[in-house]
């Protein structure tokens, strides 16, 4: 017999020749028979996962597979817009489990692609850090009384300041505006989080620009503008023009991970959240409406949180988890967890405009 | 039922047919993929080099093109300029001389005339729009110190040029170059840089 494994499935050929005592009786006969082709369905449950890169190593999978006997197919997302289009294509028929971060949960929350989950089957949530435990304080999580997604991992957008050049730390964003860094600073290639933090520093709300604050909102983005070196878009390219251009200061998009980078370069540098705050993405695991087994899904989140499970995020990825006491993160820092801003595609206009180079004149804000 | 000894050796001798034709088959296909494969990576290596060469060449004629625009008096006398009056004269002359080089190299997008200082600000810029070419009113000219291809180019030495990366054109009002793969040729000509896109 032949067996050919076909994702957990075995596809058997059996290739039979003819019995010995009927080849002695016949004198002389050679057949080859092919009895059947068959594919045997699997009894085994399969469990759906669509994650990011690094939150379903090989190896964690295996051991769920093997704890659970079940089979889990991994699916991998780079982007929030793909994470959208791959759950909302089948009505959330295509995976039973997912992480997002809070600003985006809202949207699967509005368009009841997810369900609600029961704390009590997911056990390992009771151990997690207090402020992951109350999860009607993070907003995006719960919906009338309903919870509908389970904190993972975070990472704040801090401050990084090259040592060399600071005396003393500096403890605010609005540091990135000090003509004296004029050149040597590097901001981040994106609307939403940028008029977030401006806003903020203006006084406003991060995620809720008032109409009339806008032109006062962009105004200071062209500012920064005019006393960054560049806005960069990957963490590579960051590292590259820090070192290449002695940067004095870098918005960390990227969070520690980025510390963490260019600290293995060689570089001295420090990092601070700012005294305003730093804006901060939370990513959860959610359960699509979809979804074939639901208690097997909570079992996956309860696993994910299970110490040793959550540990290997921050171990490979650098990431900090909801779990374990990071000692880089003080408790007492201002965190402020993303939401869904007043308006993406205004932000993103402006933006486009902004870092296009237009002169003050050109906006028209309302 | 009874099979007859002749129709069994029919079904061997059959049997080793097919198995022979298949391994000939299996033979002949191997070889003349093998063969097929060689004669592609061929083909495509020597297009490679072929394109090389004229890249560098026609990346030679850009360069060219750049000094040459750097080098002509109305770029240096807008900075030269006593008043504003003069500064237009002279920036009108280099757009006209912009709008002759895009009209006979096609394949740029654009032209400009950058400020080292001033944020980036363009002084002059002729931009290829469809059929036509648009030189850019004072108060849509753009601030572009923030672009790789201007702060890299500051450290340029003099008659230097800078080739940029090549990257899509997101730069809001680019006109015809917008959403493009663009090359950015910069030469920097103290206290002038001047930069065409491609």
């Amino acid at each position: 017999m032949l067996y050919i494994k076909d994702n957990g499935s075995w596809l058997t050929l059996p290739i039979m020749f003819m019995h010995p005592s009927r080849f002695i009786n016949r004198q002389f006969a050679v057949s080859i028979v092919l009895l059947a082709l068959s594919l045997q369905a699997s009894a085994v449950e399969t469990l759906r996962v669509l994650a990011w890169p690094g939150y379903a190593d090989s190896d964690v999978v295996g051991d769920f597979e093997a704890r659970f006997n079940v089979h889990v197919e991994v699916s991998f997302v780079s982007s929030d817009d793909v994470l959208r289009e791959k759950i909302g294509a089948d009505r959330g028929g295509d995976f039973d489990v997912f992480a997002a971060n809070t600003a985006e949960m809202q949207h699967y929350i509005n368009q009841k692609l997810v369900v609600p989950i029961q704390l009590s089957n997911i056990p390992n949530a009771a151990h997690q850090l207090p402020r992951f435990r109350d999860l009607q304080a993070i907003p995006g999580l719960t919906r009338q009384g309903n919870i509908f997604a389970i904190p993972y991992t975070f990472s704040e957008m801090g401050l990084i300041y090259d040592r060399k050049q600071f005396s003393k730390a500096p403890t605010s964003m609005a540091a990135m505006w000090d003509p004296r860094y004029k050149g040597k600073v590097l901001a981040f290639n994106t609307s939403s989080h940028n008029f977030s933090v401006a806003s903020l520093l203006l006084g406003g709300s991060p995620f809720r620009i008032r109409d009339r604050d806008f032109s006062k909102v962009t105004e200071y983005l062209i500012k920064l503008r005019r006393n960054v070196l560049t806005f960069y878009s990957l963490p590579e390219e960051a590292a590259d023009l820090f070192r290449e251009h002695s940067a004095a200061l870098l918005f960390a998009n990227y969070g520690r991970q980025q510390l963490k980078q260019l600290r293995d370069e060689g570089a001295d540098v420090g990092y601070i959240i700012p005294r305003e705050g730093a804006l901060a993405w939370l990513d959860c695991w959610a359960i699509t409406s979809g979804a074939k087994n639901k208690p097997l899904a909570e079992s996956w989140i309860n696993y994910m949180l299970e110490a040793g499970v959550s540990g290997k995020l921050t171990q490979r990825q650098g990431l900090s988890n909801t779990i374990t006491d990071d000692p880089s993160v003080n408790i007492t820092d201002k965190i402020i967890w993303l939401e869904p801003v007043e308006n993406a595609q205004r932000r993103a206009n402006l933006w486009n405009k902004i870092i296009s180079g237009d002169l003050p004149g050109k906006f028209r804000t309302p | 039922m009874k099979i007859s000894i002749g129709l069994k050796l029919g079904i061997l001798l059959a049997t080793f047919g097919i198995l022979a034709t298949g391994l000939t088959g299996y033979y002949f296909y191997n070889s003349s993929r093998e063969i097929m494969l060689d004669a592609g990576q061929r083909d495509l290596l020597t297009a490679t080099q072929v394109l090389g060469r004229n890249m560098a060449v026609s990346l030679d004629g850009i360069s060219d093109n750049a000094r040459f625009l750097a080098s002509i008096p109305a770029a240096g006398n807008v900075f030269r300029a006593p008043d504003g009056q003069v500064a237009e004269r002279q920036k009108r002359m280099l757009a006209a001389t912009f709008s002759a080089m895009l009209t006979v190299h096609p394949e740029y997008f654009q032209i400009r005339l950058i400020s080292a200082d001033r944020n980036g600000l363009e002084l002059v810029r002729v931009d290829r729009d469809g059929k036509n070419l648009t030189r850019v009113r004072a108060g849509d000219l753009q601030e572009k110190a923030h672009y790789p291809y201007v702060f890299e180019s500051l450290h340029l030495k003099r008659g230097e040029v800078l080739l940029s990366k090549i990257t899509i054109n997101h730069e809001v009002g680019a006109h015809s170059g917008l959403n493009k793969p663009s090359l950015r040729v910069v030469l920097l000509s103290l206290p002038v840089a001047a930069g065409c896109l491609v």
